[in-house]
């Protein structure tokens, strides 16, 4: 009976969870405060722990938004890949709690992971040398090579 | 008569520019050494660019000019307006060429922003930025904090022609007999904090999760772009990223160590502790902060429901703390502004703003001498109706030495004090006519002229082209308080106009 009551009281959550992009929790934020919702995310940077809890920040893919997510332990051993130069990080989906001033974290605005699931995979990519670059950093060597030979002549023969 | 600059003033002024763009050009390495220690070839490919082409431009025109004759006080500021903006065009290369940038013209005011140590940001995607180019960033931040001009003292000029360009350079307190000196010392003092507060946060990064790579990485900028109240930060989420009331504090005392005057730093490095509860400017300081934090407090409680008085005061306090020292860090997002700050919370916070940290500091804004200044004035005035029409009443302070107050001094605080309120309302103005409300303009232009950096979310990449332009003007005769770049623009104009 406990476990009947138990996965009808989750599955309300999950059914009354709205998706919806971190701009819009920033934007409207007054209407999620309190509630629970779904956002998809790249984990970004890293994981910073407080014990059992962790922070993770999830980035919007398409645009400058990111929101601190408070997950378990559990859940933050499943990303692999955080974002940073050359690193594609996971895409999340996570569902949580919104909070615009959190009680529990120091009026930070955060979400309180309930499930977090890996839609994407991340990865890491190589960075491919841009061959016209060396060549006309190359050529400038040179040119600043003389200008320089040449502007330390002119100063010693101004001083003389 | 008003003396005309004259053509043989270029010569003093391209000498030392070009000295001065050479220096640029070996600046450069240093976020090269970091792109190779990352392993970053592209972006080291274009420090490498950069540096050379700042190299060439400088030694072509000190080969042209390689005389180095004494400067004058006209070419003095003329040289420092001048630089600073050389330097914003040379700085903003590797920006551009990052790709983060939507053009050229949003790297120029991302560099200046960095020079002026002003902090708004418009740069795309920072969080897969290099490190190599985040680095340079916040390099920028720690260059135009210290001065540009003041690491060249140590360097090209020498005698005479230091003074008359360390000025121009808004900073007229010699801590030392020597500008030179002067400027050792404040780079000696920058390194010794640079080094103990790095190792300090890159500490408490790596108890909090990040790897010593990283989590020093992240320390040594923090320290830069706090330390010259720039307000930089190596992720999009800026303080709010790392979730952690220990860095909200340590930051804050950084900040707050970067907006005291280098003349207080050097009373208590020289043992003079007494200084800093006899120091007229840091009293006046200290007390501002406190009023404004509770009047912004006030105000905050009024409008934010369902937040305790903890996390309520480590909001408003650290807000504050950034908006009066002119870093531009802060533990919110520019929505919560929008969101849950009431007009009255702004106003206090532009207030903060305005005002500014102490004089020769990193900080920008009015500063806080002046505005202790021209509450002695008052005070005085009140007096002179109070006695004898023939008494002479003087009026003292005190800023390491005890100071009479004079007229010249007020005349200089005064001028200075109202082009930074109409510099304000000139942007906040702008800002309204492209359809901005006028609180959130004002707030916008104060944070840029004063070169602090909060933003109501007005900066972005899609902001409107003018209103970048006025920005970029405001950081800059905002960093250098405008005599010196009145100088340069009279020195365009006699160029035009024949003797």
């Amino acid at each position: 009976m406990k476990k009947l009551i138990f996965i009808l009281l989750f599955s309300t959550l999950i059914y009354s969870s709205e998706k919806v992009k971190i701009k819009e929790l920033f934007e409207n934020s007054k209407k999620y405060n309190g509630k629970s919702v779904i956002i998809e995310g790249e984990a970004i940077g890293e994981i910073m722990g407080r014990g059992k809890e962790k922070w993770v920040n999830i980035k919007d893919v398409f645009e400058d938004f990111a929101i601190g997510v408070v997950v378990s332990e559990k859940d933050a051993k499943i990303i692999e890949n955080l974002g940073s130069y050359k690193v594609k990080g996971d895409i999340l989906r996570i569902e949580g709690i919104y909070n615009v001033n959190c009680l529990k974290h120091q009026g930070e605005r955060d979400i309180h992971a309930v499930r977090v699931e890996i839609v994407k995979k991340g990865e890491r990519y190589k960075e491919e040398i841009i061959l016209k670059k060396v060549i006309l950093c190359f050529l400038l060597l040179i040119i600043t090579s003389f200008l320089m030979t040449f502007a330390h002549k002119k100063e010693i023969s101004a001083k003389e | 008569m008003i003396p005309q600059f004259s053509r043989d003033d270029l010569k003093g002024i391209f000498h030392y520019t070009g000295k001065l763009i050479i220096l640029i050009g070996y600046l450069l390495l240093f976020p090269l050494f970091i792109a190779i220690l990352y392993k970053e070839w592209n972006p080291a490919l274009d420090f490498i660019f950069t540096s050379l082409f700042s190299l060439s431009i400088g030694y072509l025109i000190v080969s042209q000019f390689p005389e180095s004759s004494d400067i004058n006080w006209r070419q003095g500021m003329t040289i420092a307006s001048l630089i600073w903006l050389i330097y914003m065009f040379l700085g903003a290369i590797p920006l551009y060429l990052s790709g983060h940038y939507k053009s050229y013209m949003d790297s120029c005011f991302e560099a200046m922003s960095a020079l002026a140590t002003t902090g708004l940001v418009l740069v795309n995607d920072l969080d897969h930025m290099a490190h190599s180019y985040n680095f340079w960033r916040h390099f920028m931040c720690f260059i135009g904090g210290q001065g540009i001009i003041l690491l060249g003292l140590l360097i090209f000029f020498k005698g005479a022609s230091a003074f008359k360009i360390y000025v121009g350079e808004a900073r007229e307190e010699k801590i030392l007999p020597n500008v030179v000196q002067t400027s050792k010392f404040i780079w000696i003092v920058s390194t010794c904090y640079l080094i103990v507060f790095t190792l300090i946060l890159g500490f408490v990064n790596i108890l909090h999760g990040f790897s010593p790579s990283r989590g020093f990485f992240h320390a040594i900028c923090l320290f830069m772009a706090g330390w010259d109240t720039a307000g930089f930060a190596v992720q999009t989420q800026n303080i709010v990223y790392y979730h952690s009331g220990l860095v909200d504090l340590i930051t804050a005392l950084i900040v707050i160590l970067g907006a005291t005057s280098f003349a207080l730093h050097y009373a208590v490095w020289t043992g003079k502790f007494k200084e800093i509860f006899e120091n007229y400017e840091f009293k006046v300081f200290l007390i501002s902060i406190i009023s404004l934090t509770f009047l912004c407090f006030a105000g905050f409680l009024k409008s934010v429901k369902n937040i305790d008085f903890i996390s309520g005061f480590r909001i408003v306090f650290y807000q504050i703390i950034s908006g009066h020292t002119g870093v531009g860090y802060t533990n919110i997002d520019p929505y919560h502004f929008k969101t849950y700050w009431n007009d009255f919370s702004l106003i206090i916070l532009t207030i903060a703003m305005g005002l500014g940290g102490c004089s020769c500091s990193t900080s920008g804004g009015i500063k806080i001498l002046r505005i202790g200044l021209i509450f002695k004035e008052i005070k005085k005035e009140i007096k002179g109706y109070s006695y004898p029409f023939s008494t002479v009443i003087i009026e003292k302070y005190h800023h390491i030495k005890d100071i009479s107050l004079s007229d010249v001094q007020i005349k200089t605080v005064a001028i200075i004090s109202i082009m930074y309120l109409v510099t304000y309302l000139i942007g906040g103005i702008i800002g309204t006519f492209l359809g901005y409300p006028f609180i959130h303009s004002l707030f916008e232009s104060t944070s840029a002229c004063a070169n602090v950096g909060l933003s109501v979310g007005i900066t972005n990449p899609d902001m409107p082209g003018i209103l970048k332009i006025t920005y970029i003007i405001e950081m800059w005769i905002g960093r250098l308080e405008f005599i010196s770049i009145f100088v340069f623009i009279k020195y365009l104009i006699s160029l035009r106009s024949p003797e």
